[in-house]
């Protein structure tokens, strides 16, 4: 009887010491926020796994509040609120200091838990009246107004000669024409070009003006330029000749500068920021379509606001009496620039994802799908298959925004754009940034601009290789996207790329260049909540053998993986964060991802003695010992997870970029982040040992300051017992090497020197083991073997 | 004579324990100094007296270090300011050239409300924002096991060498956090230029009060791991004495069986010595040697 008893408890904790040390090794990720209460308003079931998409919803939906309290029912229900309290919306559950309301107008996490990663580009459509207020009082907007309405000061000279079809004479005393300014001592002609005939062609009725120097060279309009902001801005107009411009009479010229722009002698001005000064008179009769593009530096706004702001301004230069020039249909409109920096589409948002088996590489996040259609209806029920999502890419475009433009303005324009050959000023090697460009119009269509991904085409200017346009099928008149199209950028490969925006029209060439840095600027519990998604998306499958392991055919909340629930309870998470580590480990990161490898390799045993261990206890043998020492294991693997496996991700996804914001932002520990240095560093430069050093950085810290908690709380238990018998009974968890005490005999498992030699000795330890004595296909072999096979191996009692 | 041979083997036994035992208690006492406030020298530390045991593998780029438990620290910053620990475990990442790249130590268990104090000390002598670590402290207090990591720095570039507080889940119930002081030089952009001599110059001087932090238990108290183990502790205890009883009613069993059977610890090989009991161990021996000697040389006479 006796010995009966002895041999199981001997086993039974023989498997759970395993269990620690295999655990310890791999540092199985396992995370286990705690369901707060919250606000004791949300119901029972799980909050939500994004934020609210207001995106999703029509306007009716959203503007119906039961108790008209301005929010919608649609966001309460969705998170979970009652439709009919009327404290809500001045109410804060999550002590952020910000109201229901303002969470709703602002899309902000009102829950007490964990928020997902944020949505980048879905909003709550938030009441005009309030928006427009946050709007100005934030950041007052950049406008501009070309046009040349009447003032009711002024009359029209209808009819006759010069003046057909009516045209006034307007002088700076007059006020303004529009938000034009004449010039003191100007005399300008405003025409309302009606049938005019010029050219065979109407302006749509609008004003234009006259720009005639008669022999004074002071006549001009101006207009300033309220709110402008640094960058590249592009103006667009229509001229025409009155007169054959053979002794240069219709010249004039566009200058930007302060308030004291010279009309005398524009092009010697010393006030002038930009300046646009053709050489070629105008064509007699004839509207041109006409385009320059200047930039602003804040240092010009600072300046100039000494003398009265910036100011754009329309400059006769002839100084003989002529006829001049018309001008009309003036537009300036700012460049577009992408957000910087502009984030890799790393939200799993359950829509976009490739859904794969367990046996392949498990759900393909956003950024690595080439398609903005969702291949498999939402978890959450907001997509269905064949759906377009694009809630997570940045809208808009850089350049110019052809919506802005009349489409007729791009007939006969050539835009291109091509990437820039450029060396990446802080890694002093070639840049390695991706983004895709989308438009999108209709029902489901969509266009990738080609190809798919740009990054991989090089302009070399003045070389062999001619740009590339990539965007042919953009712009222009037998464009295959509609003008009203909407267009996206979406950050693919973290790093830099540089892109020319290039337009050419007749005489207009303007070149913009932009630097994208592609880097996902978030927090530990961003990073932590796409981990938390991606958990889920892969557990979501009933195919291949997730019924047999346990698995449910419903996706898997990480947050739900209690260190509390014991072995049974938790064998699904178990087993789904595992596939995860081969995942990891199989997205062609082997040679920088040894950690996760190690921690896959690993898994067999530690389920294995889970297993056993979950029989021993079923017999009722030492069942208290048993439950403290779960409790430690699985504490431990929490706080392994919580700490290093956003980590991953964030580099996986988004490169060192997101590991230096994290350690900027004082979430990330020095030492962890000159260990993602060094990994990353071995990864730019090839050099595998620094890879692998960084690698044994992470595993040292986890060993020493996470880990070592355990161990030290197992010596706690039972006298120092079961550290003992773990330090006794430990086997390696790579095949074929020694196990703890036959490494180092005597010694103590739970004192971290003792442990570390075992892990890292430079002849024949642990690591060395994984990462040197097995190549990389071994290595994958390994860890990609069914977690359940592997556990076979190790089992004592059936595989439970 | 008797009277008098009784003394002197106390006092000898006195003696021997002295000797045994007082360095660790003073060296415990006294505590390791470090100085870091006008170098970063990996010698600094090397040549402190600090024990420490390197694990650098020849191919490795960096050198790395540990120090084991029990020892208590002081370490000097530039501008003045000390922080000092009972450390549980600590680490040290060097280049090859000598320089310290990361310093890193913990101490010993802490129940929440103690960790709150020290890390808000730590806080006010480095003038970090107090605010996040409040909200800590509102969501944590109770969790037991459960309570999150706090972590909080100065901004880089800002103070030299960088510094970073953590607040550590502990893996106890009842005293659920470590407290965690750290260090790194010229890690970022924005301070891989900075020097101790810029740091003299531009860190902040520690507020009255604060130039010497102690990152133990404000209470003086020493928190025992067990104290959450205490009804299972007791409760194997008492299964293994049924056990005993049993085994001692049981027919002996083969050799074959007798390799299936738990290791008991003191069939375990003696592990290293922790503290101070190997040192207890070696005065009584050499305490009953200098004994026996005494009565055979008096036999003699």
């Amino acid at each position: 009887m006796s010995r009966l008893l002895h041999s199981s408890v001997l086993r039974s904790f023989r498997h759970f010491m395993l269990a620690l040390m295999l655990l310890a090794i791999a540092g199985l990720f396992i995370t286990s926020h705690t369901r707060g209460d919250g606000n004791g308003v949300v119901s029972n079931t799980s909050p939500p796994a994004s934020y609210f998409d207001a995106s999703l919803y029509t306007p009716e939906q959203l503007s119906l509040s039961s108790i008209n309290d301005g929010i919608p029912d649609v966001w309460k229900d969705y998170y979970g609120f009652s439709l009919s309290d009327p404290e809500l919306a001045q109410a804060d559950y999550n002590g952020s200091g910000a109201t229901n309301l303002v969470k709703y107008l602002a899309n902000l996490w009102p829950l007490d838990t964990t928020p997902p990663a944020p949505l980048l580009s879905a909003k709550p459509k938030a009441p005009p009246a309030v928006a427009s207020k946050t709007a100005a009082a934030t950041a007052p907007a950049f406008s501009f107004d070309g046009s040349f309405s009447i003032p009711s000061s002024l009359k029209l000279k209808n009819g006759s000669g010069g003046y057909k079809n009516g045209a006034f004479q307007w002088s700076y005393v007059d006020g303004l024409v529009g938000k034009w300014q004449a010039y003191a001592g100007s005399k300008i002609e405003a025409w309302q070009v009606k049938d005019e005939g010029l050219d065979g062609k109407k302006l749509d009725d609008k004003l234009v003006i006259e720009l005639d120097a008669t022999g004074k060279a002071d006549y001009g309009i101006k207009q300033k330029l309220e709110n402008i902001t640094p960058g590249t801005h592009m103006l667009t107009w229509k001229d025409l000749g009155r007169s054959s411009g053979a002794a240069g009479d219709n010249l004039y010229g566009v200058l930007v500068g302060d308030s004291k722009l010279s009309l005398n002698a524009p092009a010697q001005s010393k006030n002038v920021t930009a300046r646009y000064l053709p050489s070629e008179p105008l064509a007699k009769n004839k509207w041109t379509s006409k385009a320059w593009a200047f930039n602003v530096t804040q240092k010009n706004i600072d300046d100039a606001k000494k003398a009265g702001g910036l100011w754009l301004a329309f400059v006769p230069r002839a100084t003989i009496n002529s006829y001049g020039a018309l001008i009309g249909d003036v537009r300036l409109t700012p460049l577009e620039l992408a957000p910087d920096p502009l984030p890799v589409n790393a939200d799993f948002n359950r829509g976009a994802v490739a859904h794969v088996s367990r046996d392949g590489t498990g759900a393909i996040p956003d950024y690595r799908a080439m398609t903005l259609i969702a291949e498999m209806d939402s978890i959450d029920g907001r997509f269905k298959n064949g759906d377009r999502v694009t809630k997570d890419l940045h809208q808009g475009w850089f350049g110019l925004n052809r919506n802005k433009l009349p489409a007729d303005f791009f007939d006969g324009v050539s835009v291109t754009v091509c990437k820039k050959v450029k060396t990446d000023n802080e890694t002093n090697k070639p840049e390695l940034g991706q983004i895709r460009l989308y438009a999108t119009w209709g029902e489901k269509n969509e266009k990738c601009i080609q190809p798919y991904k740009i990054g991989g085409i090089s302009y070399v200017p003045g070389g062999a290789s001619a740009p590339v346009n990539l965007v042919p099928l953009i712009y222009g008149l037998n464009s295959e996207v509609p003008p009203d199209a909407q267009l996206w950028i979406e950050g693919v490969i973290p790093g830099k790329i540089t892109l020319e925006w290039r337009l050419q029209k007749g005489s207009t060439d303007v070149k913009f260049e932009q630097t994208f840095n592609i880097r996902n600027d978030w927090t530990r519990e961003q990073w932590r909540a796409v981990v938390r998604d991606e958990l889920y998306v892969d557990s979501y499958t009933s195919s291949s053998g997730a019924a047999i392991n346990g698995v449910p055919s419903e996706g898997l909340d990480i947050n739900d993986y209690l260190a509390s629930g014991g072995f049974t309870t938790n064998r699904p998470y178990i087993y789904s964060v595992f596939e995860y580590y081969a995942k990891l480990h199989a997205q062609n990161l082997d040679d920088l991802f040894f950690w996760t490898g190690m921690a896959k390799a690993a898994g067999g045993p530690i389920y294995a003695g889970l297993s056993d261990a979950a029989s021993a206890e079923a017999l009722h043998l030492f069942s208290g010992t048993s439950q403290a020492i779960q409790g430690i294991l699985f504490t431990g693997n929490i706080a392994v997870f919580e700490d290093i496996a956003y980590q991953f991700i964030a580099y996986r996804i988004s490169g060192i970029g997101a590991i230096k914001y994290l350690h900027e932002q004082g979430e990330l520990k020095d030492e962890l982040f000159v260990a993602w240095q060094q990994i990353d560093r071995g990864y730019q430069n090839h050099t595998f040992a620094d890879v692998m050093e960084g690698n044994k950085k992470l595993l040292n810290f986890e060993q020493k300051v996470i880990l070592d908690k355990a161990y030290v709380d197992l010596s706690a238990l039972s006298g120092g017992y079961i550290a003992k018998l773990f330090s006794v009974l430990a086997e390696n968890p790579v095949r074929g090497g020694k196990g703890f005490n036959e490494f180092v005999p005597g010694r103590n498992l739970a004192n971290f020197d003792d442990r570390w030699q075992w892990i890292a000795d430079p002849k024949d330890g642990m690591w060395k083991l994984w990462t040197q004595d097995k190549n990389r296909t071994q290595r994958l072999t390994y860890a990609n073997t069914r977690l359940s096979t592997v556990a076979r191996l190790y089992s004592w009692l059936a595989l439970q | 004579m008797k009277t008098k041979s009784s003394s002197y083997v106390a006092a000898m036994l006195a003696v021997a324990f002295f000797i045994a035992i007082v360095p660790e208690v003073s060296a415990v006492n006294a505590g390791v100094f470090i100085d870091l406030s006008q170098s970063h020298d990996l010698n600094a530390v090397l040549n402190s007296g600090l024990k420490t045991k390197e694990f650098t593998n020849q191919s490795d780029r960096d050198r790395s270090f540990s120090f084991s438990k029990g020892q208590k620290l002081i370490i000097e910053l530039p501008g003045g300011i000390e922080v000092e620990q009972i450390i549980q475990m600590g680490s040290m990442n060097a280049s090859r050239d000598g320089k310290i790249i990361t310093f890193d130590f913990y101490g010993g268990v802490l129940p929440i409300e103690d960790a709150y104090t020290i890390a808000m000390s730590v806080h006010k002598a480095f003038d970090l924002s107090t605010q996040k670590l409040e909200l800590w402290r509102r969501d944590n207090t109770g969790k037991g096991r459960g309570v999150k990591t706090y972590l909080a720095g100065t901004k880089i570039g800002e103070i030299y060498p960088h510094v970073m507080i953590e607040i550590q889940p502990s893996n106890n119930e009842l005293y659920p956090c470590n407290v965690s002081l750290q260090f790194g030089w010229n890690i970022g952009d924005k301070d891989k230029n900075l020097t101790e001599q810029w740091a003299l110059e531009h860190n902040p001087r520690p507020p009255p009060g604060l130039e010497r932090l102690s990152l133990d238990s404000p209470s003086g108290k020493s928190y025992d791991r067990k104290d959450a183990y205490r009804e299972i502790n007791a409760s194997q205890e008492e299964l293994e004495r049924q056990i005993r009883e049993r085994n001692e009613l049981d027919v002996k069993p083969s050799k074959k069986l007798q390799a299936t059977q738990p290791i008991k610890p003191d069939q375990i090989k003696a592990l290293p010595s922790e503290g101070k009991s190997g040192y207890v161990w070696l005065a009584a021996v050499i305490a009953a040697v200098i004994v026996v000697a005494w009565l055979l040389l008096r036999k003699r006479k």
